[in-house]
């Protein structure tokens, strides 16, 4: 499926995003190609969207540990990541 | 011979004479009850149907549950044996939660389909979850500055 989402994340992000890349490469690759493609597809138990003050943040959980948030910034095509790293 | 819910009684002999014929019947009507000498006990009904009133009970003993916490805490519930998360969350938070949780109830008892408060729940769980870690507020307050953000290293670039 081709990129419509160009990913961006959050400078601070960098070392918990590198940190799945080393836990989980293949989790990294396949929330890297969603993001790309389809940011905002509901997928049970994978995809949350955030509510209350924090409606339109998206979580993606790449597995039992880690997680992603973002949110899908529309008029600009791009996908920013706001964290990424361990559930609390 | 018919009872109070509409489906068909028929002798367990009856049903070993024509399975065909009853099968399709009971996919039709909804289902058809089982006489096995005196005794009319067992169904003969749509999986998805069980599978789908299993649901209904479930949500709405687990809904009733929790409205019963919200009376007894005259409507301001801190928190909850029900939701557990609900501490986590604000005053507004937890009223929005509310309001959306007898919607979605409602909309999903009406339509019998349950995906939508299983994904409320879901939502609701991770937004608290959130709310306890700082540095995603303070990212999500100060969200959308240009100079913050740079493209995201693809997996197989990073050095493992």
């Amino acid at each position: 499926m081709p990129s419509k989402y160009k990913v961006v994340r959050r400078k601070a992000v960098k070392k918990g995003w590198l940190d799945i890349c080393a836990r989980d490469p293949k989790g990294a690759a396949e929330v890297l190609q969603f993001l790309e493609t389809t940011p905002e597809l509901r997928v049970p138990g994978k995809v949350k969207k955030l509510r209350g003050r924090l409606k339109g943040l998206l979580q993606y959980d790449v597995n039992y540990k880690d997680r992603v948030q973002y949110w899908v910034n529309k008029s600009e095509g791009k996908v920013m990541i706001e964290y990424a790293g361990p559930h609390p | 011979m018919r009872t109070m819910f509409s489906d068909e009684v028929i002798q367990a002999a009856e049903l070993k004479r024509n399975q065909r014929y009853w099968f399709d019947r009971a996919r039709q009507t909804g289902g058809i009850t089982i006489m096995q000498g005196k005794v009319a006990d067992l169904v003969l009904t749509l999986r998805e149907e069980i599978a789908q009133n299993a649901q209904t009970g479930y949500y709405a003993k687990l809904i009733s549950q929790f409205l019963l916490e919200m009376i007894k805490a005259d409507y301001d519930l801190k928190e909850s044996i029900i939701f557990p998360w609900l501490k986590d969350m604000d005053r507004e938070d937890r009223q929005e939660f509310c309001r959306e949780l007898i919607e979605t109830f409602a909309e999903c008892l009406a339509k019998g389909k349950w995906d939508g408060l299983e994904e409320l729940l879901e939502d609701w769980e991770a937004t608290t979850e959130t709310n306890r870690n700082p540095e995603v507020i303070e990212a999500w307050r100060m969200r959308g500055d240009h100079k913050e953000y740079v493209p995201v290293e693809a997996p197989d670039a990073v050095e493992i």
